[in-house]
């Protein structure tokens, strides 16, 4: 079920009606339901990859049992292996078999060798990504001795399949969000306020500005060879806005919608556009999958507390490049992480990854001129990134930016209206960041008069209302 | 791990009700958002609805009243057709489906003794779905608002449904006026008639390109048109007008054989001037979709419809007033 549909609207009153008016005296009976309307949520796609979150399921919440009955260190270590085999065993079957595959065959094809193309009609389970991701950081925990495994079968599926951020994340770790199963909430009224301005505010950056963004976008990466080179570097732009809007609205309905519910889920998104160098765009970008790498890749192969220079390439090699590779099975995302990568080995070797952690102009209302140009080439060079992220193969990503390194700009044929909307829209949503940048999400705990808030709202529905008839999937689904 | 039950519903009801103030005020806000769009699409697709009320409302009996869809606005010389006729002609067909319920209801009041209401509806119209105009209800009465007192609750329920989609299309034909404004072309309004006739087409080469249909017949048209037809029947002999059916042209590529002739037995005799048959024509007649002629053919269609209009006249000598 998508959260910019029609179904989810009427899915979600109806939830929030059962959760708090008739749920609350039973905690396990509101887990069992949270778990009921969560499989109902995923299996509203599809109903065969249900048995792939109850396998996972049973899997993480089974080891997690026995190692929590032992102290044998070696069959601690060989229940965490078997977790890792099982989730990563799925998660590899299914996103990444026809990968290996066909790259097998063309480093084969490179030596003279024939081979037969034999793949598979594999279709990736939407959310398998993050699923996986939750569940493993569960067993590692409990592994690590960091958190107890819990006994309670019924809290443990709810946390695996919590429906707001069963598909596309926040990946929540099991600290943060499992005992929040185990507790019973009290209704507040501010947090479901916010929840719901938040939702608002994740609907008109997913429908009113990533989706805008996406049709323009498309026919620019489509026929790239054509375009002049001023549009093909706002394509680039427009795909940067499109992604952000895409994934942190997602995320903002996700977490607004837990809100709803009274649990309180992981910021994903921290205006990244308005970050200083690549290491502060990554400490605001997707921060649960970066935290997640950070903490069982980076941190477990050292960091940069490591004995030379050549470790620290290779740590920070590995995570972005893991990361790209997480993202889907295809050299251009690979391509991405490694030239990510390469942007952040200067800051980390150079031990300037930290010199920008609060959030930029904290105390003033615009930026020093230093700042402004930190941002402007980080946005830059993000941008440069994304075409890869975006485009189809290498091949395509090389050849668009080939083509922008044509300098042509005949911009006779250009939409003018068509651009200058969605310009509208972005320098709309920068400005309104801007103002709102200390602040989780634009809207939350607004000072402004009720009349005027509702007024603000009111538009933003408006505009949510007359572009939502494309009802796009979201990009993160296919991760 | 069961607790007693010291939940307190209050704040939840608090919150529920304030939502329901919100929606409250967010529904007249979009409502008024929608009138808004409409007050700026008067030269857009939609703008001539203006003009064919007005003319509908201010011309004398006897006349003929063309109801229909974007068939009319593109495929019909209003003007040949008046002066072949020698009597008014009102042509109310705009380039929107808002279904042949709403087409009849808002020219029902404006019919009198010896005028001909003439139905020329595309062939999809004359089933169930389209007669209740589905989207573009809203859009029509955003733009004519005096429209809103023909609609039935199931029109209502329409309107509601696809308010999104039809402030989006308001804004898409504002965007398209801006736009042509901005290359210094003529609007939509601007390129149509007195009648409300278009004639922007002029010249201009054929894109369509050939389109299945389906139907579901028996069932769309016992619940559609059939009643409707009746309650026309029933409102011209009380106020002594006449209703006339006859057909909309049709890509002959689009023709599903069935599905015309089972119209054609369906169509009652006693007021279909013309045969299906002859309005199917070659996909190279066609603009942009089947159901619109390229500008060169419209005078063919409307000789057509003047010759079985005569043909009717000739035949029953119920409208002996037309030339």
């Amino acid at each position: 079920m998508l959260f910019n549909s029609v179904e989810y609207l009427i899915f979600l009153p109806i939830v929030f009606i059962c959760y708090w008016f008739f749920l609350q005296s039973d905690l396990r009976l509101r887990n069992l339901f949270i778990v009921a309307v969560s499989y109902f949520f995923y299996g509203y796609w599809d109903t065969r990859f249900l048995s792939l979150i109850v396998l996972s399921s049973v899997v993480d919440f089974s080891i997690g049992l026995q190692m929590g009955k032992t102290d044998d260190a070696g069959l601690r270590k060989r229940l965490l292996w078997l977790s890792l085999l099982v989730n990563l065993g799925i998660l590899g079957f299914f996103k990444y078999f026809n990968f290996f595959v066909g790259s097998f065959i063309d480093l084969f094809n490179t030596f003279g060798v024939s081979l037969e193309a034999s793949t598979l009609k594999i279709i990736l389970p939407v959310g398998i990504s993050f699923y996986t991701f939750q569940t493993l950081s569960y067993t590692i925990d409990v592994y690590r001795k960091k958190i107890e495994p819990t006994k309670d079968w019924i809290a443990f599926f709810a946390f695996v399949s919590f429906f707001p951020q069963l598909v596309a994340g926040p990946i929540e770790r099991a600290s943060q969000l499992l005992p929040q199963f185990s507790k019973r909430h009290q209704f507040d009224i501010q947090e479901a306020k916010n929840g719901l301005r938040q939702i608002l505010w994740g609907l008109f950056k997913k429908v009113v500005i990533a989706d805008n963004c996406a049709t323009l976008v498309n026919e620019i990466f489509a026929n790239y060879e054509t375009q002049p080179t001023p549009i093909l570097i706002l394509g680039a732009v427009y795909f940067a806005f499109q992604i952000y809007c895409d994934f942190s609205g997602y995320s903002d309905i996700a977490i607004g919608t837990a809100r709803l519910f009274g649990f309180k889920l992981m910021r994903n998104f921290a205006y990244p556009y308005f970050s200083r160098d690549i290491a502060e765009f990554w400490r605001r970008w997707h921060i649960s999958l970066s935290t997640w790498f950070r903490d069982y890749l980076y941190i477990p192969l050292g960091g940069s507390r490591v004995s030379s220079q050549w470790l620290v390439v290779r740590n920070v090699a590995a995570i972005f490049i893991v990361s790209g590779f997480w993202h889907g099975a295809n050299w251009t995302f690979i391509f991405w992480g490694a030239l990510n990568a390469l942007y952040f080995l200067p800051l980390i070797l150079g031990n300037m990854n930290r010199r920008n952690i609060d959030i930029v102009a904290k105390d003033t209302w615009l930026p020093s001129l230093r700042e402004f140009l930190g941002i402007l080439v980080t946005f830059a060079l993000t941008c440069f990134a994304w075409i890869f992220f975006r485009a189809e193969s290498l091949t395509h990503a090389f050849g668009y930016i080939s083509q922008m390194a044509e300098m042509s700009f005949n911009l006779s044929e250009i939409d003018i209206v068509d651009n200058a909307k969605v310009l509208f829209l972005i320098a709309g949503l920068l400005t309104i960041e801007w103002f709102n940048r200390r602040k989780e999400y634009p809207f939350e705990n607004s000072t402004l008069p009720v009349a005027v808030r509702w007024i603000i709202y009111i538009i933003f529905i408006i505009f949510i209302l007359a572009n939502g008839e494309n009802n796009d999937t979201f990009i993160y689904f296919q991760f | 791990m069961t607790h007693s039950s010291t939940f307190s519903f209050k704040g939840v009801v608090v919150f529920l009700k304030r939502l329901s103030i919100f929606g409250f005020f967010a529904i007249l806000g979009i409502i008024a958002t929608l009138f808004i769009s409409g007050f700026f699409c008067k030269e857009g697709r939609l703008g001539t609805t203006y003009i064919k009320h007005e003319r509908l409302e201010s011309l004398d009996s006897p006349k003929v009243v063309m109801i229909g869809g974007s068939n009319l606005q593109y495929g019909m010389n209003s003007k040949m057709l008046e002066d072949s006729l020698g009597i008014s002609v009102v042509n109310m067909g705009v380039q929107q489906s808002v279904g042949l319920k709403y087409m009849y209801d808002e020219v029902k009041d404006h019919l009198y003794q010896n005028d001909i209401l003439l139905i020329l509806v595309e062939t999809p119209s004359y089933m169930e779905m389209p007669l209740e105009g589905m989207t573009n209800i809203p859009r029509i009465v955003s733009i004519y608002p005096r429209g809103i007192r023909y609609l039935n609750a199931r029109q209502y329920y329409n309107s509601a449904v696809y308010i999104g989609p039809a402030l989006m299309q308001n804004y898409r034909d504002m965007e398209t006026v801006i736009r042509r404004k901005i290359k210094g072309k003529p609007t939509f309004y601007e390129q149509c008639d007195k009648w409300g006739d278009f004639h922007g087409h002029k010249d201009q080469l054929p894109t369509y390109k050939p389109k299945k249909r389906h139907y579901a017949y028996e069932r769309d048209y016992k619940n559609g048109l059939e009643p409707l037809v009746a309650s026309m029947i029933e409102a011209a002999e009380e106020k002594g007008f006449h209703v006339l059916i006859s057909f909309s042209p049709s890509a002959a590529s689009n023709s599903d054989a069935e599905f015309f002739g089972y119209l054609q037995t369906r169509v009652p005799d006693e007021i279909r001037i013309s045969n299906m048959a002859d309005y199917i024509f070659p996909d190279s007649f066609f603009y942009d979709s089947p159901d619109h002629l390229i500008y060169e053919k419209r005078d063919m269609r409307t000789l057509k419809l003047i010759e079985d209009l005569r043909a009717y006249r000739d035949r029953t000598s119920e409208i002996d007033f037309v030339q």
